[in-house]
């Protein structure tokens, strides 16, 4: 049987009297691509935030690859975190910063700092940096500071950021909201590729299902949903958006 | 997905490069001038320099004398609570006048703009003097030597607060058909509100820090009993006032951090609360008599003083001594700000470490308050034990105090960063110092910068006060004057501190122009 790469056990996080998930359990194999599907604060970025552990459960269980990240330190626990990449909503690149660092901070779990240090006074524009950057069509743009970018050519460096890192499993908070839908077929061609675990929170259903195995529906911080993408009908999804 | 063939793969000399390179520049010119010789450590001094810090763990705890130092204790914040709230008054008015949002770049913004780059020249020691002429030895005096200058910094900084925030509520309200004024109170003023609470707290932290040095050159307080205790070298006692002013620095930040952290119902009541209550007892306690501010006799000596500043006049050491001041002046202020950004940048980053090694955070931050605790004239007096006198105490001594306010401040603006990109960072692997290099910093360098920069003017106005220390510069050179009862002399050397005041707030603004 193939590995799990991320099991939730049980979570609930609360804030105060908002509850964001309600006893939420999943579990997903290595490998596996796996679309959260459901409307405005239904819990999917909670549920990323939880399993990235950006944010601290207030009970229940994460783990990553068989392991709690936060019963690790030191180069134990930046060693697992550097398996684990991030796509947020765009909202994540240090904007004063050229293209390319934002890109090459993909490298900081195996980077030493006085190389990462050095990076910022003499950046390597090297190929696996190109490489990236020409997979989500920004190359041109290598030296460009990151705010002179719109909303939709940030969200594509978030992405080669993370085609750069080349994590093991990769957790992506609405990769495409602001990218035209061409561009945004293309880049969930892109997060899906290859053998790498993928739990990706859609904001568009339809997109999402044509490229995952798996899609998962929330609903006030629960799960309600659970399919193969392919049992998944249209009007399911179209029930999930209406309350 | 492709993009053009073409791809730029070389930076060549951006803007920011070309300032990181004017820097360097500067700062050699400025080790140049400074001159390193041989000749800079003095080795009879430490033992001194060590019996000041072994006296730390016995200070003076007598009676008599704690008494005097609380006494001493309430003068001194009298003096920065009248300072500090005239201040925010001439600071809003000033600061409204000074925003291209209100006024536009016409008139009225280029003249409130050259005004108040002479208030925030003179240093309050510089003020003081000068008002004793006219009130004599009153209260007064330290009252409104800390109110003119930091009226002027205030007007700036909120000037700069206004025209830097995000427009878009305020541009949406205006085409909408609001009035400037309601546009900037419901658009704008919310997004800056916190900042300007927390600047006025810490306007007001200054204001103890200067009511202690105003003290030195006679207005009474804690700066006061630390002069004739520095004289007569009782470190004990010494100690102990140091303690006081920690103290009072420290409870004044404790409530402003409260205030800005909490910002409930409770604690605004709780703080207007106390700010009205204080006023009436710092009138009292300090024994100012505001009504001298509009009599007779006043505007009669202020009218002979002003007839004896003007027309200025060189003194005895002519042009070379002026300039060559005014250039010792500017290394100096460069150096130690230079200096102060570093360490303090490292020590605001190292404050801040969550988690593990909490002591560590303490002590980073008990260190921070001390240096900014102790006024710099009197660690420029402490650093003229082991360098001689000259150049090196009055950096050294700059430099000391400038990490405290530096540190504290790149703390606050680290804090008040965006936090997002860090976080994210954390999550995929980076440690911390990548963190702050990939992450925190690059997001709040603007900030970084602006601060430096405006501490920067300051250090120029501070210079005038380790002058007292033989530290050179146009400090020294006032002084020289004073003694001299040169007063027209004096006019030519503010003359020359405002120039170079003006050429900084040139060059500040243009920076901050390139880097944004």
């Amino acid at each position: 049987m193939t590995a799990a790469a991320v099991t939730v056990s049980h979570a609930a996080l609360r804030y105060g009297p908002i509850t964001a998930l309600d006893q939420v359990s999943l579990s997903v194999t290595e490998g596996q691509k796996v679309a959260l599907v459901g409307p405005s604060g239904a819990g999917k970025s909670s549920l990323l935030d939880v399993i990235s552990r950006r944010v601290v459960l207030t009970t229940g269980n994460v783990r990553v690859f068989d392991q709690d990240v936060t019963a690790l330190t030191g180069r134990a626990e930046r060693a697992l975190r550097g398996r684990v990449g991030i796509v947020a909503q765009g909202l994540d690149l240090a904007l004063p910063l050229r293209v390319i660092h934002n890109v090459n901070a993909g490298r900081l779990g195996r980077w030493s700092t006085a190389r990462a240090a050095w990076s910022l006074v003499r950046p390597s524009t090297d190929h696996a940096v190109r490489g990236a950057l020409g997979q989500v069509g920004l190359e041109h743009r290598i030296l460009a500071r990151t705010d002179e970018l719109s909303g939709g050519e940030r969200q594509r460096v978030a992405i080669a950021r993370v085609m750069l890192q080349d994590p093991e499993l990769v957790l992506a908070d609405e990769p495409t909201a602001s990218v035209d839908p061409k561009l945004a077929d293309e880049m969930m061609a892109l997060l899906c590729r290859g053998g790498r675990t993928l739990i990706v929170s859609a904001h568009d259903p339809h997109l999402a299902r044509r490229h995952v195995d798996r899609v998962v529906g929330m609903r006030n911080g629960q799960i309600v949903l659970d399919e193969a993408s392919s049992n998944v009908t249209d009007t399911q999804l179209a029930d999930f958006y209406d309350e | 997905m492709t993009g053009p063939a073409f791809v730029v793969t070389r930076l060549g000399w951006t803007p920011r490069r070309r300032f990181a390179a004017a820097t360097a520049a500067a700062l050699m010119w400025a080790l140049a001038q400074a001159g390193i010789d041989g000749n800079i450590v003095n080795g009879a001094g430490w033992s001194n320099f060590a019996r000041f810090w072994t006296a730390t763990t016995s200070p003076e705890l007598g009676a008599d004398f704690l008494r005097l130092t609380w006494d001493a204790a309430i003068v001194t914040l009298s003096y920065a609570v009248l300072g500090s709230l005239l201040s925010l008054v001439v600071g809003a008015v000033g600061g409204l006048a000074l925003s291209e949002v209100m006024v536009g770049r016409g008139f009225l913004w280029r003249s409130t703009r050259a005004l108040l780059v002479i208030p925030r020249a003179v240093h309050e020691v510089l003020w003081a003097l000068l008002l004793l002429q006219v009130f004599g030895f009153d209260p007064l005096v330290a009252v409104l030597a800390i109110a003119l200058p930091y009226g002027a910094v205030t007007a700036k900084v909120f000037g700069e607060a206004i025209d830097d925030a995000d427009r878009r509520p305020f541009d949406l309200l205006r085409a909408s058909g609001a009035s400037r004024p309601r546009a900037l109170l419901y658009g704008l003023m919310p997004l800056i509100k916190g900042d300007l609470v927390s600047y006025s707290f810490y306007r007001f932290e200054c204001a103890i820090r200067s009511a202690a040095v105003l003290g030195v050159i006679g207005a009474g307080g804690l700066g006061f009993q630390l002069n004739l205790s520095f004289e007569t070298l009782r470190y004990a006692e010494i100690w102990t006032l140091i303690v006081a002013l920690l103290l009072l620095s420290g409870l004044a930040e404790a409530w402003a951090t409260a205030v800005r952290r909490n910002r409930t119902e409770l604690v605004s009541q709780l703080t207007l609360a106390a700010v009205l209550a204080l006023v009436p007892l710092s009138i009292r306690w300090s024994g100012t008599d505001l009504s001298a501010l509009w009599s007779a006799r006043t505007r009669r000596l202020a009218g002979e003083l002003f007839g004896r500043l003007f027309p200025s006049r060189l003194g005895l050491g002519g042009w070379g001594e002026l300039i060559g001041a005014s250039l010792d002046t500017v290394a100096m202020s460069l150096l130690a700000t230079t200096l102060a950004a570093t360490v303090g940048l490292l020590l605001a980053a190292a404050s801040r470490r969550r988690g593990r090694l909490d002591i560590g955070r303490r002590i980073v931050r008990l260190v921070l308050l001390l240096s900014r605790a102790v006024p710099a004239p009197i660690w420029a007096f402490l650093f003229v034990l082991i360098l001689f006198p000259g150049f090196w105490p009055g950096v050294a001594g700059l430099a000391v105090y400038n990490i405290g306010v530096l540190g504290r401040l790149f703390a606050e603006a680290l804090e008040e960063a965006d936090q997002r990109p860090a976080e994210i960072l954390a999550a995929t692997g980076a440690n911390a110092p990548q963190r702050l290099l990939y992450g925190l910093v690059p997001t709040a360098a603007p900030r970084l910068l602006s601060l430096t920069l405006y501490r920067w003017e300051v250090v120029v106005r501070e210079t005038i006060v380790v002058g007292v220390v033989g530290a050179g510069g146009l400090g020294q050179l006032i002084n020289e004057h004073l003694a001299a009862r040169d007063f027209a002399a004096i006019t030519g050397a503010i003359g020359a501190m405002i120039l170079i005041a003006v050429v900084i707030d040139i060059v500040s603004n243009a920076t901050r122009r390139i880097i944004r």
